[in-house]
């Protein structure tokens, strides 16, 4: 059996209406003993999102002496101006099919393994939510600071039954899992 | 009947005789002899500032000596002789005026007039009203060689009515004078001068300033990286050269503190900083306090130009922690002049 591998393609999404207000600075008309002037500031503070520490997923060969299921867990940071909702979409990179799978080196049309993508607004995902190829998952709340605090704040997790193993042909299996994060 | 007898007549004609005699001796002395007129240092009038506190007028005193010897005289005794004054001006313009700056090519609200009057203190003729390069018409009695005896003789008043100072430019004003006596005998033929000179600074009671140039800080949008800053020029024109400014927001705190504030009550704060040139300015943090001692423009509109500048900054920080939104706030720009 040959290793799998899944590399990761984050995305930063930006969503912005700008609005500017009316031009209304006022000089009044003096000379006089005392002049009042206005000024209007205005600034517009766009959707942002960004994803950081999203890491690859190097599974280790599967053999004939290895048993049971493979699962991996990689916790990343979101961030999203305001502390605001995200979403975050899954696909795999240059595929469209409806289910989650790693392809075969060799012939990735016929050989692949399938697996199951979960999310989770936490640094653990093992327990999060089952995700669906294209489907966004919500979240309430992005961190306020582009790292996060030096920490993370969502996490996805990877399950690969160990029937799915069993079954593979053997080859090097590979997906880019793509995560596009946007915001809500 | 009253009988007056020869002799009784004969004793009063001499008495008569010898009054006469007197009172020729006298006139006499100052006919003939040595002649001496001197005058001494007039002191300037300066009225100071003048603030609409109404007419001025102010006095200066100073001893003209006006004898002579008669060359009979036993014991070389001196007498006092007559004296009168002109007044004329120094200044181009004629008339008693003093011009603003010390210009005398200014006209208009840019000179005020001055009126002046003499009397001579000991002899207790009246103030006579003084025409500009015209001789007074009183005659005085003068005092004695180097004035050594009674003090100043002489009082020259100066007065600027309220009238002829309203209105007119602020400033500084300043004429000189001369004073041209003649005296020493009662041909007048000895002679003398003083300059004097007459100020006065016209306070301007009310000022104006003028703000221009004020436009919109228009900040664009944040998209999650950089601080921002921006600046805004203007131009802070003040007629007496110096100002005071005070900067208030809508979004302003108790403290000062300013915020841009958005439709959902979210508050983005903002630093807010000014200095009164253009060139390299040196901010002072704005808060609640009034900037004080500024410099302006004595040019309306600054010519043109701008001469204060305001300074908006944005902290990185606290921008990408901002919801989406659009944030606002007006700023309130007030200037008086000091």
């Amino acid at each position: 059996m040959k290793k799998t591998t899944i590399a990761k393609i984050c995305s930063i999404g930006f969503a912005a209406a700008i609005s500017v207000n009316a031009f209304a600075a006022t000089n009044d008309s003096g000379p006089t003993a005392e002049s009042t002037a206005t000024s209007d500031i205005s600034l517009s503070v766009i959707d942002a999102v960004k994803v950081t520490g999203v890491a690859d997923v190097p599974f280790a060969d599967y053999g004939a002496t290895d048993t049971g299921a493979r699962t991996f867990n990689d916790s990343f940071c979101v961030y999203r101006n305001g502390g605001d909702p995200y979403g975050l979409t899954p696909t795999i990179d240059g595929k469209s099919d409806s289910t989650f799978k790693l392809y075969a080196a060799t012939d990735g049309n016929t050989d692949v393994i399938e697996f199951t993508l979960k999310f989770d607004d936490s640094t653990d995902a093992s327990s999060g939510t089952t995700q669906t190829v294209g489907a966004k998952q919500t979240f309430d709340t992005g961190s306020t600071t582009h790292d996060c605090d030096s920490g993370d704040n969502t996490a996805f997790h990877i399950d690969i039954t160990e029937q799915e193993l069993r079954e593979a042909t053997t080859d090097d299996y590979t997906a880019t899992l793509v995560m596009v994060v946007s915001p809500e | 009947m009253k009988v007056v007898t020869l002799k009784k007549i004969a004793k009063r004609f001499a008495l008569i005789c010898l009054f006469l005699q007197q009172a020729d001796h006298v006139q006499a002395s100052c006919d003939a002899g040595r002649s001496y007129f001197d005058m001494y240092g007039i002191s300037a009038i300066d009225f100071g500032n003048w603030d609409d506190s109404g007419t001025v007028a102010s006095s200066t005193t100073s001893c003209i000596a006006s004898a002579d010897t008669p060359s009979n005289s036993p014991k070389n005794t001196d007498m006092q002789c007559p004296y009168k004054l002109t007044v004329s001006s120094l200044e181009s313009g004629g008339d008693f005026y003093l011009y603003l700056n010390g210009d005398s090519t200014n006209t208009g609200s840019e000179r005020v007039l001055a009126q002046l009057s003499h009397k001579d203190i000991n002899d207790g003729n009246l103030f006579e009203t003084l025409t500009e390069g015209v001789q007074e018409v009183q005659s005085h009695n003068g005092g004695f060689k180097l004035c050594g005896q009674n003090g100043d003789n002489s009082e020259l008043t100066a007065q600027i009515a309220a009238s002829e100072l309203i209105g007119k430019t602020p400033g500084s004003y300043a004429g000189t004078f001369r004073v041209d006596g003649v005296g020493g005998d009662n041909s007048l033929s000895a002679s003398d001068f003083e300059d004097f000179s007459i100020s006065i600074t016209i306070v301007n009671t009310n000022p104006t300033v003028h703000l221009t140039h004020i436009d919109d800080l228009l900040l664009g949008s944040f998209s999650g990286l950089g601080d921002i800053t921006q600046e805004e020029q203007f131009c802070a024109y003040t007629e007496t050269g110096a100002y005071r400014l005070t900067i208030s927001a809508t979004n302003q705190d108790i403290n000062g503190s300013f915020f841009l504030g958005s439709s959902t009550t979210d508050l983005l704060p903002f630093t807010l900083q000014f200095d009164d040139t253009i060139v390299s300015p040196s901010f002072v943090a704005v808060g609640n306090d009034t900037l004080v001692g500024l410099t302006g423009s004595q040019i309306l509109d600054c010519g043109g130009a701008d001469n204060a500048t305001l300074r908006v900054s944005l902290s990185e920080q606290d921008l990408i922690s901002a919801p989406s939104g659009t944030y606002v706030d007006t700023l309130t720009l007030i200037m008086e002049p000091e």
